[in-house]
């Protein structure tokens, strides 16, 4: 009997994102995050430009922003905490699958769902160059922002379902890591002064600004980049604690 | 298999402090990519990239150790565009942040935040307060958006990137010297943008160590506060809109030349003024005072123009400021001041726009007051010396400018475009009132009318600069 060959790291994480786009898809859980996400997104682009006149996402982007930190979690919430609550998450780190790939495909489906809700909002720039004079680099940037959003709240959700068995408490824990840093530019104000250089470091809405005004920040791009890599490595550890747990 | 509880612990203790390594790790990496970030500006008109005179403003105050406060006040809540006008105002104190670790920004909601406008002394919206070394300077928003359009559909513009970097410059200015442009009488505003503005002017001034500040007579005339601050180093005034009073009999004498609502004896033959003549001051050689300034209320105003005869000698350029100044001015290296005119009373000042000047000398400080001086820059060294001629030229919309500013350093001819563009219905020729004037493209029937210009030529501290052109938008 020949042994079942063992699939590379590529392989297995387009397997893994395979099956949970399937598995969203299949339930009404993906699509009722695309439908709750797209509602919302149009509610706060006509709010932004019928509020401002303004041909641009700049409006609309923090409020974007925003419905991510609510709806991404709680598309994460099950990813591994359900495997977990299921029991199928030891199947899963004992099958010939490499950890690496069962978070990279994890989180990878996540974005990829994320990505899909951006793409749907393509009538956003097209109303905006039918209407008015937008301008193109300025909604490239907001656009590649939204994108990083994806990316690091969904490394973060992701660290949320890695660290309960409960994908309600996945969800809310998801929401509590993101929200405070969403909410730290505004905390700014009131903070004292020497507390005010740290929240500004910590903040989501500080790094998303420069993509509003068409400006791409190294340091802005260094931040998302660092966030969804201690996500990742977060879950990472939490998934290698099991086996020690 | 059991996992025993010594090993357990400490594959706990092991990854927990791999956990915090890594944080640690990460806190470090967010720090260093924040400090030594890098932008790149996508957006189409660049709106967030600072100009390359911000900068140079920054580095100053960061070369000097001198933390630069910006403090800006938010617009009026009801007014339409106020949302549009915080938001830019915002955008540019971030990247003035961002840019630089000396200056520090703050935004203040007026309403809300009452205590810190009585603290500043600010009673206006919008208003910007920059300050450094216990110095201050306050911005007007009118100098800080333009605003076009009917009102709801105002297309505002924010232009308040130069007035905010000179209010830099000057509070950071050593020894306080500081040159006072007059405004309020219709004078061109230094840090007016658009079509020929004054900034190269500003940074002319700025470069030579000299903070430049506008003071608006006529309101702070009203306000009751002094007009022209003891401590400026100078008076600048651009473009001025009424006649000449004619030289009385009384004015005719070398006393009375001087007086403010006198105006000056002219020659018979070229009809300009003959200041130095009749009224004992040193003029430069070849520098004579152009009679086609006009000033508000009869006060005579100074425009200069180099004679020909001048620069065949080759004594150096003529690079000439309209000052009137109350203390000596130090140019750099190459550029000399020599004052033009002093008034004979004891103080030179104007209040109030339809009563007759007024002087107090009190208030005015002790005279006689140097009222204009002309920097001659004496090429002496480096490319410059070898350099053709080149002129600025400040004038009114009369003025189509000259296109020297797109000229290539080295080169003679200027661009006829902005000329020829701006001046479809006349005829453009080169020189000023249709005489030959190297190096100038101006139109002959618009020159005609012009109030105001300044030469300037072969400045041997900036030769790259010492070629443009500055055009100017009609008048008000």
């Amino acid at each position: 009997m020949s042994a079942t060959p063992r699939p590379s790291l590529l392989q297995a994480t387009a397997a893994v994102v395979r099956n949970e786009l399937r598995l969203w898809f299949l339930a009404p859980g993906g699509w009722v995050f695309l439908a709750a996400s797209l509602l919302l997104a149009g509610l706060f682009f006509t709010l932004s430009i019928g509020t401002t006149g303004e041909a641009s996402l700049r409006g609309a982007l923090p409020n974007l922003g925003v419905t991510l930190v609510f709806t991404l979690p709680l598309v994460t919430m099950r990813q591994l905490a359900e495997e977990a609550r299921a029991g199928t998450l030891e199947l899963l780190l004992t099958a010939p699958v490499p950890p690496l790939a069962l978070l990279l495909g994890k989180w990878l489906a996540a974005v990829a769902l994320c990505t899909l809700f951006l793409a749907l909002t393509f009538p956003f720039p097209v109303v905006l160059f039918s209407w008015g004079d937008p301008d193109p680099g300025v909604l490239f940037t907001s656009y590649l922002g939204l994108f990083l959003c994806c990316c690091t709240f969904s490394a973060v959700g992701l660290l949320a379902s890695a660290l309960t068995a409960d994908p309600m408490v996945a969800g809310v824990l998801g929401v509590l890591f993101l929200l405070p840093a969403w909410l730290a530019s505004a905390a700014e104000a009131l903070a004292p002064p020497h507390l005010a250089p740290v929240l500004a470091r910590v903040s989501l809405a500080d790094h998303l600004r420069s993509f509003a005004t068409g400006v791409l920040d190294t340091g802005d791009l260094a931040w998302f980049g660092i966030v969804t890599a201690l996500g990742l490595f977060g879950t990472w550890r939490a998934l290698e604690s099991r086996r020690w747990r | 298999m059991a996992v025993s509880r010594g090993r357990r612990l400490a594959t706990g203790l092991d990854a927990a402090l791999t956990a915090v390594v890594v944080v640690l790790l990460a806190v470090a990496l967010v720090e260093l990519a924040h400090r030594h970030r890098w932008q790149l500006d996508l957006s189409a008109d660049g709106l967030a990239t600072l100009d390359p005179d911000t900068v140079a403003a920054l580095d100053l105050a960061a070369s000097r150790g001198e933390p630069v406060t910006v403090t800006a006040f938010g617009a009026q809540a009801k007014d339409d565009e106020a949302w549009l006008r915080d938001r830019m105002m915002r955008d540019f104190l971030r990247a003035l942040e961002a840019a630089s670790e000396s200056v520090h920004t703050r935004f203040v909601d007026f309403d809300r935040d009452r205590l810190t406008a009585e603290r500043l002394g600010v009673d206006r919206y919008g208003t910007v307060v920059v300050e450094a070394r216990g110095d201050r300077v306050d911005i007007l928003d009118r100098k800080l958006f333009h605003a076009r359009g009917p009102k709801g559909q105002r297309d505002v513009t924010f232009v308040g990137e130069a007035p905010v970097v000179a209010a830099i410059r000057q509070v950071l200015a050593e020894g306080g010297r500081t040159v006072v442009a007059l405004a309020g009488h219709g004078e061109e505003a230094p840090y007016d943008r658009g079509l020929g503005d004054l900034r190269a002017l500003a940074s002319r001034v700025s470069e030579q160590g000299v903070a430049l500040r506008t003071v608006d007579l006529l309101r702070d005339a009203d306000a009751g506060g002094v007009a022209v601050p003891e401590d400026a180093a100078a008076v600048l005034v651009l473009s001025a809109h009424a006649r000449w009073q004619a030289p009385s009999r009384r004015c005719g004498s070398t006393s009375g030349a001087g007086e403010p609502q006198c105006g000056f004896p002219r020659s018979r033959r070229s009809g300009t003024i003959l200041l130095g003549k009749n009224t004992g001051l040193s003029l430069p050689d070849g520098v004579v005072l152009d009679p086609r300034g006009y000033f508000p209320h009869r006060r005579p105003i100074l425009g200069y123009r180099p004679r020909r005869s001048h620069r065949r000698r080759g004594r150096g350029g003529d690079f000439v400021v309209a000052l009137a100044r109350r203390s000596a001015v130090s140019p750099r290296d190459g550029v000399s001041a020599a004052p033009l005119h002093r008034t004979s009373r004891q103080g030179w000042v104007e209040r109030g726009t339809e009563r007759p000047a007024l002087l107090t000398a009190a208030t005015d400080g002790a005279g006689p007051v140097t009222v204009a001086v002309a920097a001659v820059s004496a090429a002496t060294r480096g490319p410059a010396r070898r350099r053709r001629r080149r002129s600025w030229s400040w004038g009114t919309s009369t003025s189509c400018a000259t296109g020297s500013s797109r000229r290539r350093r080295g080169t003679r001819r200027s661009s006829p475009t902005p000329c020829a563009g701006r001046c479809a219905a006349t005829r453009c020729t080169r020189g000023w009132g249709g005489r030959p004037a190297s190096g100038a493209w101006s139109c002959a029937s618009q020159l005609a009318t012009a109030r105001w210009k300044v030469l300037v030529s072969r400045i041997p501290c900036c030769p790259c600069c010492s070629g443009a052109a500055v055009r100017r938008r009609g008048g008000r």
